[in-house]
C-alpha cells in the first residue's frame, strides 16, 4: 500500500457561525454619527459637568448618572501617545500611525489614525486637527485622520 | 444559612415591542433604576455581576460594553455567561463570604431583531452552536428539538397528551397576557396553541418560551448595610447542573437537577412542608411537558395551579440570560399582591441554550419583608 | 472569616495551537484530574466547577458547560465566567467566594484552551466594538503597543527596554517543561525580530498556545486532609477600568491594577510589597506590561520598572522573582494562561516550583488581565500557612 492510499484519520472539523446581528446604535451613537456626517464632532457632558465624553456616552461611568447635555468640540487636540503599525490585520496599507488624542474640550482620550505627514512625525504633545473624509456618510471613518495642526 | 441577604431594589428595562436595544442602554437603564429604587449610589457598590451571552448581545467580549453600565467602573466585577439565577448565587456568596455588602446583579437580553420569527431562528442557531459540533451540531440539534423528543416520549408513555400540553400553554399565556412584561398579550385557546406553527412535533411555537428583550437589575445588600429600602429577603438557594446531553438525563429524568437544587434550598431554609410554607412557585419549564415533572421536583405538586407561574412564566416572558431575574421579580410581585409579610416563594430558573442538558438550575427561596 | 486554600494544581504542557491534536475536553480532563490527583482526592469530592470560556474564540457557544459536565463530577453546579483576559484569574476569585460563603467545601477552577480552533482571530476582535464599528485595522497587539508607546513616551525611555523583559522570560522558560517556547532569545535577537507596531517587535509578543489549567480551591479543613502544604488565598479581587478611551486620560500605567494592589495589600497586611513578597506571576502577553505591572504593584516607582529588572531583582535568582514560569510571553493559551499564574505561584509556595524553586517563598502574587482596552485585572495574594515539612 502506498501512502496515498491511506486515508488520514480525521483530526479536526471546520465549523462556522453564521449569524446576523442587527445592532441598535441607540440615540447617543446615532446622534454622534449624524454629527460626523455633518462634519461636527459631538460629545456628551456628565450631569455634574466634570467630564465631557467624545465620542459621547449615554451615562457617566464614574458616577452612573445619565449624560444629558450635548457639546460640540473643535476637532483640535494633542497627541497623548502614538504608535506606527507595520503589521495589521485590516485592509489599511502599512505603515500607518495611530494614537490616543486628547481633544480640546473633552476629558478623556480618543483613538484614531494619524495622517497627513510621515508616520514617524507624530510625538506625544504634537498638536493635531481633524481631517474629514471627502464623502461623509455617518460612520466613524468619516474622520479620515488627525494631522499636524498647521496654524 | 444566613438570612442576611436583602433585595433592596429591583428594576427592569425593555420588555416592550420597541426592541432591539443597544446592550449598554438596557444594562444602564435597569441598573440606574434599581440603584434609585434601592437608594444606593455608584460608590456604595462593592461588586457588579452581569449575566449575558455574547451571541445574544451581538458583541464579542460583551462584558466590555456591559460592565461599566452595571456600575463596574473601577470596581470589582465579573460576568457569567449563564442565567441571572446563577449570577445571583455569585452575589449571595460574595456577601456571605464578607467580601461585599452591596452587589449589583444584572441580566440582559437585547434581542437582535424586531421580527420575532427572525429572532426565533437566531436563537435556534445560537442553541445549535451551543452543542458539541461533532455529534449534535452537525445534525442540527437545538434545545427545542431536545424538548420535543422529551415531550413525544412523555406522550408515548401516556404521561401526557398534546392537548394537555396545549392546555398548560394556553393557561399560562392567558394568566400572563395582561402583565406589563408579557410578550404574548392576546387571549388564546388550547386550539390556538395547537394550530400555531409546529416547531418540532409535538411542540408548537406557542408551547415554547416567549423570547423577549429586556434587562433586570437587582441591588442585593447584606444586613450589615443599612439599606434605606428593603423589598424582599433571599432566604436560601440551591443549585445543580443537568447532566451532559450524552447522558440522556434530559430525556429520562430532566427534573433530576431541579430536585437536587430544590432539596438543597429547602433544607438550608428549613422548609419541610412546601405546600404549607410556600405561597408562590416560579419555575422555568421551557416545554409544557416539563411543567409537571419540574413542579413535582420542586415538591410543589400539592400547591394550587394559580400559585404557580402567576404571570405566565416563560410562556409569557423569557428574556434568556435575564430569565432568572424576571422569575424572581414575578415571584416578588406575586407575593406583594398577596400582601402577606413573611410570605415565601420558591423560584427555579435556568438558561435554555441546550435545554436541561449541561444547564445549571438555580432554586432561590425569597421572602417578602 | 473562613479562608479559601489552593489544594491542587494541574497543568498540561503548552504547545503551539496549530499543532494541537487533542480536544478541549481531553486537555481539560487531564488538567482537572491531575489537579485532583495532586491534591490527593477524586472527582466525587468536587462540589462546584467554575470554568472560563470566551465565545467566538472558542467555537462552541458557552462550551465550558459542555466540558465541565463531562468530567464525572455529577450534577454539581457549573459557573461559566467570561470577561475576556480577566477571565482566568476571576475563576479563583469566584471559587474563593463560593468556598468562603460556607456553601461549598471544594470548588474546581477550570481554564480551558482558548485559541485552539479560531481561524480568524481578528474577526472576533472586530465584533468587540461593533456598536459604532470603528474599524481602524487594529488588533489586540496594537492596543498592547499603544500602552507600551505611552509608557516609554511618558518616561523618556526607549522601546529597547522591552527586549530585556522578553529575554528574561525566555531564559526563565528554559527550565519550565510546561512552557511552549523554550528557546533562549538574546536582547539583540529580540530587537532583530520584525516590528509589528512601534514599541513591539515580534519577540516581545506572546505565542498562540494550547494548554489547560485547573486548580482545586477548598476550605482549610478540607485542605488539611489533602496532600499539599497549606496555601491560602489571603486576598483576591478584580478591578475593571473602562473599555472606552473617553473615560481614560493616561495609557502609560494600569491605574486599575494600582488601586487593586493597594486593596489586596491592605486586606493581607502587606505594607512593604517589595520586601514582603517572595514570588510574582503577572499576565504579560506583551513585554511592556511586565514593567507596568511591577510599577502598579508598587515594587518600584513609575518609570523605574526597567531599573528593577536590570538590577536582577526580578530574575529567578533575584530576591523578588517575577514570571519565573516564563509567563505568557512563552505560553499563552488564553483562559488557561490567565489561570496559570495562580498555579505556578501556589506550587512555589508548596515548595514544588516548576523549573526553579524560590527558596523560602511564603507569599506571592498571581494576576491576570485583559478584555477591551485591557480594562480588567484580577489579583490574588497567596500565602503559605504553617511550615513546609522537610
Amino acid at each position: 500500500m502506498t501512502a496515498s492510499n491511506i486515508q488520514s484519520v480525521p483530526t479536526s472539523i471546520t465549523v462556522r457561525w453564521e449569524l446576523e446581528f442587527n445592532l441598535k446604535l441607540g440615540e447617543v451613537n446615532s446622534r454622534f454619527l449624524e454629527g460626523l456626517r455633518e462634519k461636527r464632532l459631538l460629545g456628551t457632558k456628565s450631569k455634574s459637568g466634570d467630564w465631557v465624553y467624545v465620542p459621547p456616552k449615554l451615562f457617566c461611568e464614574r458616577t452612573m448618572e445619565p449624560c444629558e447635555e450635548w457639546v460640540e468640540v473643535s476637532g483640535n487636540g494633542i497627541v497623548d501617545c502614538c504608535s506606527v503599525v507595520y503589521i495589521s490585520p485590516g485592509e489599511k496599507e502599512t505603515p500607518f500611525a495611530f494614537g490616543m488624542i486628547h481633544l480640546e474640550g473633552a476629558n478623556g482620550l480618543m483613538m484614531h489614525h494619524l495622517g497627513g505627514a510621515d508616520p514617524d512625525a507624530f510625538r506625544p504633545g504634537t498638536e493635531v486637527e481633524i481631517v474629514w473624509a471627502d464623502n461623509c456618510v455617518g460612520s466613524f471613518s468619516d474622520i479620515k485622520y488627525f494631522r499636524p495642526r498647521t496654524k | 444559612m444566613s438570612s442576611g441577604l436583602i433585595i433592596s431594589g429591583m428594576a427592569c428595562a425593555g420588555f416592550t415591542d420597541e426592541g432591539p436595544w443597544p446592550l449598554p442602554e438596557l444594562v444602564f437603564d435597569s441598573s440606574h433604576a434599581a440603584m434609585k429604587a434601592s437608594g444606593v449610589t455608584k460608590s456604595d457598590i462593592d461588586l457588579s455581576i452581569v449575566a449575558s451571552y455574547d451571541l445574544d448581545d451581538g458583541y464579542a467580549f460583551s462584558n466590555g460594553a456591559s460592565t461599566p453600565a452595571a456600575a463596574g467602573y473601577m470596581s470589582s466585577s465579573y460576568r457569567v455567561t449563564d442565567d441571572f439565577g446563577v449570577a445571583l448565587i455569585g452575589a449571595s456568596s460574595a456577601i456571605k463570604a464578607g467580601d461585599a455588602d452591596v452587589v449589583l446583579v444584572v441580566g440582559v437580553n437585547p434581542l437582535q431583531s424586531a421580527d420575532l420569527k427572525k429572532q426565533f431562528l437566531h436563537d435556534e442557531l445560537v442553541s445549535n452552536y451551543s452543542f458539541d459540533p461533532v455529534l449534535f451540531r452537525s445534525v442540527w440539534t437545538t434545545s427545542s428539538i431536545l424538548m420535543a423528543m422529551h415531550a413525544s416520549k412523555a406522550i408515548a408513555n401516556g404521561l401526557t397528551t398534546q392537548e394537555r400540553l396545549a392546555q398548560i400553554a394556553s393557561d399560562e399565556i392567558n394568566r400572563g397576557r395582561r402583565h406589563g412584561r408579557s410578550a404574548r398579550t392576546v387571549q388564546v385557546t388550547p386550539q390556538d396553541v395547537l394550530s400555531s406553527q409546529l416547531v418540532s412535533s409535538p411542540l408548537t411555537q406557542l408551547m415554547l418560551p416567549a423570547t423577549i428583550g429586556g434587562a433586570v437589575a437587582m441591588v442585593l445588600v447584606s444586613d450589615r448595610f443599612n439599606a434605606k429600602n428593603q423589598r424582599a429577603r433571599l432566604v436560601s438557594y440551591g443549585a445543580s447542573c443537568g447532566a451532559h446531553v450524552l447522558s440522556n438525563e434530559w430525556l429520562t429524568e430532566p427534573e433530576s437537577a431541579v430536585r437536587e437544587a430544590a432539596n438543597l434550598a429547602y433544607s438550608r431554609a428549613g422548609i419541610t412542608d412546601v405546600a404549607g410554607q410556600i405561597d408562590i412557585v416560579e419555575l422555568t419549564a421551557a416545554s409544557p411537558a416539563l411543567v409537571d415533572p419540574f413542579t413535582e421536583a420542586l415538591g410543589a405538586s400539592g400547591v394550587s395551579r394559580e400559585k404557580i407561574c402567576k404571570f405566565g412564566g416563560v410562556r409569557s416572558c423569557f428574556p434568556r440570560a435575564a430569565n432568572g431575574g424576571v422569575r424572581l421579580l414575578d415571584a416578588v410581585e406575586a407575593l406583594e399582591l398577596i400582601g402577606k409579610k413573611g410570605g415565601q416563594a420558591v423560584v427555579h430558573s435556568m438558561g435554555n441554550l441546550t435545554g436541561p442538558a449541561s444547564a445549571t438550575h438555580s432554586v432561590h427561596i425569597v421572602e417578602l419583608i | 472569616m473562613a479562608g479559601a486554600f489552593i489544594a491542587g494544581v494541574g497543568m498540561t504542557k503548552a504547545i503551539a495551537s496549530h499543532k494541537q491534536t487533542r480536544s478541549e475536553l481531553e486537555l481539560c480532563r487531564e488538567a482537572a484530574w491531575s489537579a485532583l490527583e495532586h491534591a490527593g482526592t477524586n472527582p466525587s469530592s468536587v462540589e462546584a466547577v467554575v470554568v472560563g470560556h470566551i465565545d467566538g474564540l472558542n467555537g462552541t457557544n458557552v462550551g465550558g458547560r459542555q466540558v465541565a459536565t463531562q468530567l464525572l463530577f455529577g450534577n454539581v453546579p457549573v459557573f461559566v465566567v467570561s470577561c475576556g483576559g480577566q477571565t482566568g484569574a476571576s475563576l479563583p476569585f469566584v471559587a474563593s467566594q463560593l468556598v468562603r460563603s460556607g456553601d461549598y467545601a471544594s470548588v474546581l477552577c477550570l481554564g480551558p484552551p482558548t485559541f485552539d480552533g479560531i481561524v480568524n482571530f481578528q474577526k472576533t476582535i472586530d465584533m468587540i466594538t461593533a456598536g459604532i464599528s470603528p474599524d481602524l485595522g487594529l488588533g489586540a497587539v496594537h492596543i498592547g503597543s499603544i500602552f507600551g508607546a505611552a509608557y516609554i513616551q511618558k518616561h523618556g525611555l526607549n522601546s529597547e527596554i522591552f527586549a530585556h523583559v522578553a529575554s528574561k522570560a525566555r531564559r526563565h522558560a528554559l527550565r519550565n517543561h510546561l512552557a511552549q517556547i523554550r528557546e533562549p532569545l538574546t536582547f539583540e535577537q529580540i530587537m532583530a525580530t520584525p516590528v509589528i507596531s512601534e514599541t513591539l517587535t515580534l519577540g516581545m509578543v506572546c505565542p498562540v498556545s494550547s494548554s489547560a489549567v485547573a486548580l482545586l480551591v477548598t476550605t482549610e479543613e478540607r485542605a488539611k486532609r489533602l496532600n499539599n502544604p497549606l496555601v491560602e488565598i489571603r486576598a483576591i479581587n478584580t478591578k475593571t477600568d473602562s473599555a472606552s478611551e473617553g473615560t481614560r486620560t493616561d495609557m502609560s500605567h494600569f491605574g486599575g491594577l494600582r488601586d487593586l494592589a493597594q486593596e489586596i495589600y491592605r486586606k493581607s497586611e502587606i505594607t512593604d510589597p517589595r520586601n514582603q513578597l517572595d514570588v510574582i506571576e503577572v499576565f504579560t502577553p506583551y513585554a511592556p506590561f511586565e514593567l507596568m505591572h511591577c510599577e502598579a504593584l508598587g515594587l518600584c516607582e513609575e518609570g523605574k520598572g526597567i531599573e528593577l529588572l536590570l538590577s536582577g531583582a526580578t530574575s529567578a535568582e533575584g530576591d523578588l522573582p517575577v514570571n519565573v514560569s516564563g509567563g505568557a510571553l512563552c505560553s499563552n493559551a488564553g483562559v488557561a494562561a490567565e489561570l496559570a499564574p495562580f498555579g505556578y505561584v501556589a506550587l512555589q509556595l508548596m515548595g514544588q516550583g516548576i523549573g526553579w524553586q524560590i527558596k523560602g517563598a511564603r507569599r506571592g502574587l498571581a494576576h491576570s488581565m485583559g478584555s477591551s482596552l485591557f480594562m480588567g485585572h484580577a489579583l490574588g495574594l497567596l500565602e503559605l500557612k504553617g511550615e513546609l515539612s522537610t
